[in-house]
């Protein structure tokens, strides 16, 4: 692989505490590549470090084979975009745009062409001499893009550059940013904890969690074989049921808070068939789409009655809440048409014994940060 | 390159840090060495002379009581008026609010001497409440006190009226500051107004208000210009300081002014130390555990009739007109009246035409040469307390030691004035450095003192509030070298503190008068000049320079009203 | 359970107009989203109800009664802040007995009520942590337990969800739900994601410009959009300029290449005008052949899989760019050619908007 940036081992702390646990990942030129986290993984910490803002407590970083731990931010080349975008709010747009180009000294016929591209490129031209807090939330978003672009730096760091913008305009903007990334042939690392976002902008998605990036892939690759549950629950819509394994052979699992919810599983691979002790505890994991309404009544197929609790519209279809019968698990199923049943009534559902996904125990309380 | 810069940035910073413990940490805190060192000479005057004994102790404990006991019931009364005061600046929305906001920070540019004269016409002659009610006297005399605790009313007043901005101010940006979601929770769950201030924004806001009101303490336990011309035969321990100074009975003057550096520190540092980091203290519930929350409710809900809102405002707008304006008006119809002749006497020798500008000996050339003094020691002590503020504020933001750092600079601002400046004479001239001698020199030295703090905490106003940090992060990923940074982004973003906080610093100086008066040698400012003219019974005189100085505080007033709301 | 009526509310501040004579009813125990972009007047209307504005013109009736001149403090409401709110000097169960204290209830009763209402909303422990100690989802939790333990049937919400994650946002808007429904209350949620007012409301009230353009459950807003702007900001379409052809009573969307029978025109169009034809990524379906009606053989540029849910990149016959999202457990290639069918129900047809496609679709 041609990697464009390397990171390898780096470790940061803020008073005695690790914010960063060795973190190593590389990343290809013209790769568009996202860290994916929940608030307070250490995302924006490693983008600072990248950008040479902040520097690591241990590690090397290389870009282009060059190492930059010790070179500072002005002479890295690298375009930062921070969260909240700090415009320059003394300067015009033009200026604010200028600015990286003035402070290399670029010959200023030049700077002017170049300034004017970027202008051109992000829709802003005729807002050149506007205040950036004159503009609306999109437009200095897209000042803060034309900026970190107008340095020329092959390598861009986002740093949640949509987090700041209403639900659909961030939707929007997404397409635009991979595009103009794309056309302009930059490598980018793009910081987010927003699931749909990433995957739609990524090449490949770092997911990452408290200091640590858990696992490294494609979406595909991570949702196909996610390394463990934080990684399965955080990129799913996805149940999660605590429970007691009755049979070890078999497969029988039975719920921990609901002693006749039981069902069986068939993991396919070996990992997961060593968690299954007779008398243990797993977390076990079904997809929310997996769900069936009357499943066949085969032996590869978990078939339970419920009662429905709600039933929710949303784009891609309705989301079911079902409580099983004789207890209090609530399972989520999606389906893409409304079904003729409604709330209150009683359904058999099911899911393949192949589709449930175990794990250890002990990884519950990795995605309890919710507070559920 | 960049070795280059760490390197001189390095330099710089400890330079910058030599000249801070220099010009602004040892004047404050020199005089404390004077106790030991010259213990037989204090001996000697205060403590066993041969002649008079113990009289000069006595004479100490006198002025400190007294000065405790009207510092103290200042800062309680300001508390009570600042309160309101402060909640209906800052939630009130009415029209003359601006001007209203304008007066009551007026005290901190006004020089105090000026001030202090003005209150005095409005109050004690029939220039001016006086007058106003008919009378042939002002409504009160300058020997009128309050009965029990034995302090002169017109002195109080002086006092109050210049430290009540020290706890409306931070109180009223406390209250700004505070989410408008946390009070809009209050009312929708059921709280009425005054339920909701005592309940929610009380709590959030208590170390401001405890903070403001130990600097008003501090800073009536300070007050030297106005308190020498309104306290009458009464006698406070920091003017004390300046008299005792000028009898020569420099250990007394000395040992007097390091008890009040002493006890100003033992007042402020801890409190300051104490104040919880994250801006509020938590109330126990005790009225709701004694069940006696509904009857206070029931009271609450009375007073958070709109009709108490009205009186509300009706009394900040008659206590401002009161105590801030009307000594402005009094003190210009004054100046009318004795334009070309004492009204009264109806002598030509008793007008401001010819004892500033026509007499011989007139005070027109010294009134001239104290403005000279005044705005070249105000410009140069603002000018070189800028050059070392700028970086010192980066040191404080930047290192773990800057909060212990700025907790110091708070020194100069509490203790006061004339134990500063009987301090710094000490510091610069015979005692240690031996190099600049009372004059222009040692007033501008010893001024930089409380300017670098007072630029200080107006840019790190700006610094803090703003996203200065991140943009100067963003502007070298940019590219922008050391200086370029400087120049293009963090000077232009910090403009408005700069500039705020120059020109405070420049109206302090202007109207400084207790540390000015032991460093000035020959060369009068013009509100130590104000004093010397009272004094002396040039009325008409000083009407003229209060309201010079008046002119220029209004003048200074308006450049930073201009400035803040760019 | 309360209704609220809102007749004719208007309210400007300075020159900017941010309600224009709105009327809306809310009934009882329903869960109301207003929607809309920022600026369109939603949390000001939320405001008004709650009495934290005064509107200009108008009144809002809860219960029937007129809530004018009666202060936040007497009007019995809930009120969930955006920014959580939680008073930070008091500990969580402190903030959520602060009501009943405030109402004047006896201390061991206040205690009582608010351990019960953590206790509801499924908070078991840390009641004597501070706000500051607990993460944002907890905290918004407990201040709903805050805004309930007055016993408030009407819960208003102001972007209740906007400061969390988005992983835990998902998680809080069944929870919300589940909240409301539980407790019997009536609920007015503002918000400006269309995903979470789809998937919370019975009932969507779309705002914008100080203006309601379209009210109704999320299944009637999604798939019959009674404007051009309601069908783009609610959730996403294809928007493609066509020619109407009207014959026998039944619109026809013709881009020259292509025609589609459209079933949902809510404004009528004269035959031969400029139109604008909005497809759903949702209303595709894949199609054996093109023997059916309405459907269109069309190259897949892009293809990517998420769950069960296919997103299609895919062009038409005239070179037209479109999304698309069919629930299929088989995989199409890109590069490949397909045909794809739009059930005639969900084509929408409108007319060409005066002031300029654009400025119809701008949010402000």
């Amino acid at each position: 692989m041609n990697s464009f940036l390397k990171i390898s081992n780096i470790w940061k702390y803020y008073s005695g505490r690790p914010v960063l646990k060795d973190i190593s990942f590389e990343v290809s030129r013209g790769e568009y590549f996202v860290v994916l986290g929940p608030t307070g993984a250490g995302k924006t910490t490693l983008l600072k470090i990248l950008a040479g803002i902040v520097s690591p407590d241990k590690g090397e970083i290389y870009i282009d084979g060059k190492p930059m731990v010790n070179v500072p931010p002005e002479e890295r080349g690298v375009g930062y975009f921070p969260q909240f975008f700090n415009l320059f709010n003394h300067m015009t747009v033009w200026d604010n745009v200028c600015f990286p180009l003035l402070v290399k000294g670029i010959d200023i016929v030049e700077a002017e062409k170049i300034c004017k591209e970027m202008l051109s490129l992000m829709h802003l031209l005729d807002r050149a001499d506007s205040y950036p807090y004159e503009l609306s939330g999109g437009m200095r978003q897209r000042v803060a893009l034309a900026r970190a672009l107008a340095t020329g730096a092959e390598l861009l760091l986002l740093d949640e550059p949509l987090s700041q913008l209403d639900a659909k305009l961030s939707v929007e903007l997404r397409e635009e940013l991979k595009s103009i990334a794309r056309s302009l042939g930059r490598t980018v690392v793009h910081v987010t904890n927003n699931v749909e976002e990433a995957v739609e902008l990524a090449d490949r998605i770092a997911v990452m969690n408290n200091g640590y990036i858990i696992q490294v892939g494609s979406y595909d690759e991570l949702r196909r074989k996610p390394k463990n549950l934080f990684v399965e629950y955080f990129l799913s819509d996805v149940n999660v049921f605590r429970a007691y394994v009755l049979d070890p052979h078999d497969g029988l699992l039975r719920s921990s808070s609901d002693v006749c919810f039981k069902f069986r599983v068939k993991p396919l691979c070996e990992d997961a068939s060593s968690l299954l002790r007779s008398g243990g505890e797993v977390i076990v994991c079904v997809d929310s789409d997996v769900i069936v309404l009357d499943p066949p009544s085969d032996s590869g197929w978990n078939v339970f009655d419920a009662i429905v609790e709600e039933v929710l519209f949303h784009r891609g279809g309705y989301t079911y809440i079902l409580k099983t019968c004789c207890g209090a698990t609530k399972i989520m199923m999606k389906v893409m048409d409304e079904m003729e049943v409604g709330i209150g009534c009683k359904v058999k559902v099911g899911f393949k014994t192949s589709d449930a996904r175990i794990y250890d125990v002990s990884e519950y309380d990795s995605i309890l940060y919710h507070g559920g | 390159m960049a070795s280059l810069y760490r390197k001189g940035g390095l330099i710089l910073k400890i330079a910058i840090l030599i000249a801070t413990a220099v010009f602004v940490l040892m004047p404050s805190v020199f005089l404390i060495s004077f106790i030991p060192v010259n213990w037989d000479e204090i001996r000697y005057e205060i403590f066993d002379n041969p002649i008079v004994g113990d009289t000069g102790w006595k004479l100490i404990q006198s002025v400190l009581i007294f000065s405790f006991k009207l510092s103290i019931l200042t800062a309680l009364i300001d508390v009570c008026l600042g309160i309101p005061l402060a909640y209906i600046l800052a939630y009130g929305r009415f029209p003359g609010k601006s001007i209203l906001d304008t007066l009551v920070s007026l005290p901190l540019v006004m020089p105090t001497s000026g001030f202090g004269f003005a209150t005095l016409i409005s109050w004690t002659t029939n220039l001016g409440l006086g007058g106003l009610f008919g009378l042939k006297t002002g409504v009160i005399d300058i020997t009128s006190k309050i009965p029990v605790v034995d302090i002169p009313i017109l002195l109080l007043l002086v006092h109050v009226t210049l430290t009540l901005p020290y706890v409306v101010k931070p109180l009223q940006a406390r209250f700004i500051d505070i989410k408008p979601s946390l009070l809009e929770a209050s009312r929708i769950l059921g709280a009425n107004p005054f339920t909701s201030f005592r309940k929610v924004i009380l709590p959030l806001s208590l170390p401001a208000l405890l903070s403001g009101s130990i600097m008003a303490l501090a800073r009536s336990l300070g007050e030297t210009g106005a308190t020498m011309i309104v306290s009458g035969t009464y006698i406070t321990a920091a003017v004390a300081i300046v008299r005792w100074e000028f009898e020569f009975k420099i250990a007394t003057a000395s040992f007097l002014g390091a008890l009040l550096i002493l006890s100003t520190w033992a007042i402020v540092l801890p409190l300051e130390m104490m104040l919880s980091r994250k801006g509020w203290v938590s109330l126990p519930k005790i009225l709701a555990r004694l069940d006696l929350e509904r009857r206070v409710i029931v009271l609450e809900e009375v007073l958070s009739s709109s009709l108490s809102s009205i009186i509300g405002k009706a009394f900040v707008v008659i206590l401002l007109l009161i105590l801030v304006v009307l000594p402005i008006f009094s003190t210009s119809y004054s100046a009318f009246l004795y334009w070309g002749k004492d009204p009264f006497t109806g002598k030509m020798e008793g007008g401001i035409l010819y004892q500033i500008f026509m007499s011989p000996a007139g005070y027109g050339s010294l009134l001239s040469r104290a403005i000279l003094t005044s705005f070249i020691v105000a410009g140069l002590s603002t000018f070189l307390s800028v050059c070392i503020s700028i970086p010192l504020v980066y040191i404080i933001e930047e290192y773990g030691f800057g909060r212990v750092l700025r907790t110091l600079l708070k020194i100069p601002l509490v203790i006061p004035t004339s134990a500063l400046g009987i301090s710094s004479m000490l510091l610069w001239g015979p005692r240690l450095f031996n190099i600049v001698t009372p004059g222009v020199w040692l007033i501008t030295l010893t001024h930089m003192t409380f300017s670098v703090p007072v630029i200080v905490e107006s840019i790190i106003a700006v610094f803090e509030g703003s996203d200065i940090r991140d943009c100067e992060d963003v502007a070298r990923t940019l590219g922008a070298k050391p200086m370029e940074l400087a120049e293009l982004i963090s000077i232009p973003m910090l403009k408005r503190g700069i500039l705020t906080g120059a020109i405070l610093s420049f109206t302090h100086s202007l109207g400084e008068t207790g540390a000015t008066f032991i460093v000035m040698g020959g060369d009068y400012t013009v509100s130590t000049l104000v004093v010397t003219m009272v004094e002396s019974l040039a009325i008409p005189a000083a009407l003229f320079s209060t309201l010079i100085l008046i002119v220029f505080s209004l003048v200074f007033m308006g450049i930073v009203k201009v400035i803040a709301g760019e | 359970m309360p209704s609220v009526d809102i007749v004719n509310v208007s309210k400007s501040f300075g020159y900017i107009e941010a309600l224009n004579r709105v009327n809306l009813t809310v009934e009882n125990g329903s869960y109301v989203c207003l929607l809309g972009p920022s600026g369109c007047g939603k949390t000001t209307l939320l405001r008004i109800i709650a009495g934290f504005i005064k509107p200009d013109e108008g009144d809002v009736y809860i219960d029937g009664k007129s809530m004018k001149g009666i202060p936040p403090e007497r009007r019995g409401i809930g009120f969930v802040f955006q920014d959580i709110a939680l008073f930070p000097h008091m500990r969580l169960v402190d903030n959520v007995s602060f009501g009943p204290e405030v109402k004047g209830w006896c201390y061991k009763d206040s205690l009582k009520t608010a351990i019960e209402n953590l206790e509801r909303i499924g908070i078991h422990m840390g009641r004597d942590a501070y706000p500051n100690e607990v993460s944002g989802g907890i905290a918004q939790l407990v201040s709903i337990a805050r805004a309930l333990a007055v016993r408030s049937r009407l819960l208003l919400l102001d972007e209740p969800l906007g400061a969390l994650d988005p992983k835990i946002r998902v998680y809080m808007k069944y929870k919300l739900r589940e909240i409301v429904k539980g407790f019997g209350l009536t609920a007015i949620h503002v918000t400006h994601d269309q995903d979470e007012a789809l998937s919370i409301a019975d009932k969507i009230v779309v705002m914008r410009r100080g203006r309601i353009l379209q009210t109704g459950p999320p299944k009637e807003l999604y798939w019959a959009p009674r404007s051009l702007f309601v069908a783009y900001f609610v959730g996403e379409a294809n928007i493609v300029e066509v020619v109407a052809r009207c014959s026998g009573g039944s619109y026809i969307a013709d881009s020259g290449e292509y025609k589609l029978i459209c079933g949902w025109v809510p404004a009528p169009i004269e035959d031969g005008k400029r139109a604008i034809l909005a497809i759903r990524p949702e209303a595709f379906k894949i199609a054996n052949q093109d023997m059916d009606r309405n459907t269109i053989k069309v190259e897949v540029s892009s293809a990517r899989r998420i769950g069960r849910m296919l997103y299609l990149g895919i062009v038409l016959p005239d070179g037209v760019h479109m999304k698309a999202k069919i629930w299929s457990n088989t995989n199409v290639e890109p590069g490949s050619r397909i045909y794809v069918k739009v059930p005639e129900s969900r084509c929408f047809l409108y007319p060409y908007p005066k002031a300029g496609l654009t400025e119809e679709l701008s949010p402000v």
